[in-house]
C-alpha cells in the first residue's frame, strides 16, 4: 500500500483518538480535509477493512456510501449486525433503537455511529456535557442534527456499559466525539 | 551481506510504515476506541506475530505502532529505565519502521511506552502512555475461568476480590499486593493497572494524559482516558498506602520524593537510586551535593 497513505491514516487515527479521549473536543480530522466527504472517507479507511459490517442509517448519500464500501473495502451488512453505522442529517429518526450496543459480557460488540453535520462547535449547546475526559463540563453543538437524536442517544447509554459510541464529522472536516461514558445533562427532556 | 546491513539497505525501505499490516493496526485501532469508550473494561483483538515473542512487550508495541506518526517523539522505558536491553531495542525499532525521533526526556516525548512504571514527572493532555500488561485480568488471582471473570465484570460483582483484601489484613494486617494494585476506573470496572508500583497508582486518578494497555500475550486492550476516576481498594479503616522511602535519598541525584530501588554494596551496605533514569538524569545535571 501507498506509505503517504498509510502515514495519512495514522495521522487521522490519532485524531479521532484525541476526539473520543476528550469529548466535546474538536479538531479537524486531517490538516489536508475540509468537507465532509473527505472526512468520512479518510475516517473510514483509517478504521474499516472487510472485517467490519457498515450500514447507513436515513439519508446518506448512496454514492458516498459506496466509495466507502470501495475504498475501505468493508462488508454492506444490515443495521442490525453492523459494526459502524453511518447517519446524515437530520438523524436516525428512531433507527438508533436497532443498532448494536453490545451484551452485558461484551459490552464491546456494540456498533459505532457516525454522524456527518453542517458545523460542529465547542460551545453554544444546551446540554452539559461530563464523565471520562472531561474536566468539568462541556456544552458542545452539533449543527444539522435534530435535537431529538441527542433524547435517542442518552435512551442508547442508559444502562452503561451498554451503549454506542458516537463520532460526528462536519462540513469543515471537524471531527467530535460521545462515548457511551458522557453523561448528558439538560436539554429538552 | 550481515543481516543489519541487509535490513538497513533493502528490507526496512520496502516495509510498511510502522511494521504492522492494514488489517492487524485497523483491528488494534478499533480495540483501541471501545476501550476509551469503557474506561477499565478489556477489549479483546487479534494479537498478531511479532518479531519478538509474546510476553516480552508486544501488547504495547502493537498498539505503538498503530499509533505512530513519523513527527513522534518517543520514549521507551523498562522499569524506568530508558536504558534496558528491551527498551533500546524497541526504540530501535521504531526507529528505523516508522523514522521517529528518539528521546529519554519525559518532557520532549509525544508518546511514551513503557513497562512497570509511569515516568516521575506529570504528563500533559497531549502525551499518550501506552503500558505493556502481562496479566490484564485483576480478578485471576481470585478465579481462575475467564468466563466466570467476565461474567463478574458484567455483573460489577467484585466480592471476591474485596474479600480477598479481607483476608489479607486479617491474616497478616496489611493488604500485601505490592504491584497490580487493583483499582476501579469511572466508579465502574476494577482493572489490573499492570505491574507498577504502588506509587505509581495514584497518579492515573485525573490525570491529564491518555493511557492506553496493551496484552499481546493475553490479546486484551485496555484504557484510562484523561480526567478519569481511579481508585485503588480500599476500606474505610484500612486506607491505600503508597511505599514509604522517608529517611531515604537517591545517591545519584539526592530526590526525596520518587520511587527508589534499592541497591546492595558489595560491602552489604544499601544505598538507593531512582527506578525513573530520565528524571534523574535531569536532576543530577542540576543537583549540588554539598
Amino acid at each position: 500500500m501507498n506509505r503517504n497513505l498509510t502515514i495519512e491514516e495514522h495521522g487521522a487515527f490519532r485524531r479521532i483518538l484525541d476526539a473520543i479521549a476528550h469529548p466535546g473536543r474538536i479538531q479537524k480530522l486531517s490538516d489536508k480535509i475540509s468537507d465532509l466527504d473527505g472526512a468520512a472517507l479518510l475516517f473510514s479507511r483509517t478504521l474499516l477493512d472487510p472485517e467490519t459490517g457498515f450500514a447507513v442509517a436515513s439519508s446518506v448519500r448512496s454514492d458516498l456510501a459506496s466509495q466507502i464500501v470501495r475504498t475501505s473495502g468493508c462488508r454492506l451488512v444490515d443495521l442490525e449486525k453492523a459494526d459502524f453505522v453511518f447517519v446524515a442529517k437530520p438523524g436516525t429518526d428512531g433507527a438508533l433503537d436497532r443498532i448494536r450496543r453490545g451484551t452485558p459480557d461484551w459490552p464491546d460488540t456494540s456498533a459505532t455511529v457516525v454522524y456527518l453535520v453542517e458545523a460542529l462547535h465547542e460551545e453554544g449547546g444546551d446540554r452539559s456535557w461530563s464523565g471520562p475526559g472531561i474536566p468539568g463540563a462541556r456544552f458542545p453543538k452539533a449543527e444539522g442534527l435534530d435535537p431529538r437524536e441527542w433524547d435517542l442517544l442518552s435512551e442508547a447509554n442508559s444502562t452503561y456499559p451498554l451503549g454506542v459510541d458516537c463520532f460526528f464529522l462536519d462540513e469543515h472536516g471537524q471531527i467530535m466525539a460521545m462515548p457511551r461514558s458522557t453523561r448528558m445533562d439538560g436539554g429538552t427532556r | 551481506m550481515r543481516v543489519r546491513e541487509w535490513m538497513d539497505r533493502e528490507a526496512a525501505p520496502r516495509s510498511t510504515f510502522a511494521f504492522l499490516d492494514d488489517g492487524a493496526k485497523k483491528d488494534v485501532r478499533r480495540a483501541l476506541l471501545k476501550a476509551v469508550a469503557i474506561p477499565g473494561y478489556q477489549v479483546p483483538y487479534g494479537s498478531r506475530e511479532m518479531p519478538l515473542a509474546r510476553g516480552w512487550g508486544t501488547g504495547g508495541i502493537q498498539i505503538t505502532l498503530s499509533l505512530l506518526k513519523p513527527d513522534d517523539i518517543v520514549k521507551v522505558i523498562d522499569q524506568g529505565c530508558d536504558g534496558s536491553v528491551n527498551a533500546v531495542n524497541i526504540k530501535k525499532f521504531y526507529e528505523r519502521t516508522a523514522g521517529v525521533e528518539i528521546t529519554t526526556d519525559t518532557a520532549l516525548a509525544t508518546l511514551v511506552q513503557t513497562r512497570h512504571r509511569i515516568p516521575e514527572e506529570p504528563l500533559t493532555d497531549r502525551q499518550i502512555l501506552v503500558l505493556q500488561v502481562p496479566y490484564p485480568e485483576a480478578l485471576r488471582e481470585v478465579e481462575p475461568s475467564e468466563a466466570q471473570t467476565r461474567r463478574m465484570h458484567a455483573e460489577a460483582d467484585y466480592a471476591r476480590m474485596w474479600l480477598h483484601l479481607y483476608e489479607d489484613i486479617v491474616r497478616f494486617g496489611e493488604i500485601r499486593i505490592s504491584y497490580r494494585y487493583p483499582c476501579t476506573v469511572n466508579g465502574r470496572h476494577v482493572m489490573d493497572p499492570s505491574p507498577i508500583p504502588r506509587w505509581d497508582v495514584p497518579k492515573l486518578h485525573m490525570a491529564d494524559a491518555l493511557f492506553l494497555f496493551g496484552a499481546g500475550r493475553e490479546r486484551r486492550i485496555y484504557a484510562i482516558p484523561p480526567h478519569t476516576r481511579v481508585e485503588p481498594l480500599e476500606f474505610e479503616d484500612h486506607r491505600f498506602r503508597v511505599e514509604d522511602f522517608s529517611g531515604k535519598s537517591c545517591a545519584r541525584c539526592g530526590a526525596t520524593d520518587t520511587f527508589l530501588d534499592e541497591i546492595l554494596m558489595p560491602d552489604g551496605s544499601q544505598t538507593h537510586y531512582c527506578s525513573d533514569s530520565g528524571h534523574c538524569d535531569k536532576r543530577r545535571a542540576g543537583w549540588k551535593p554539598c
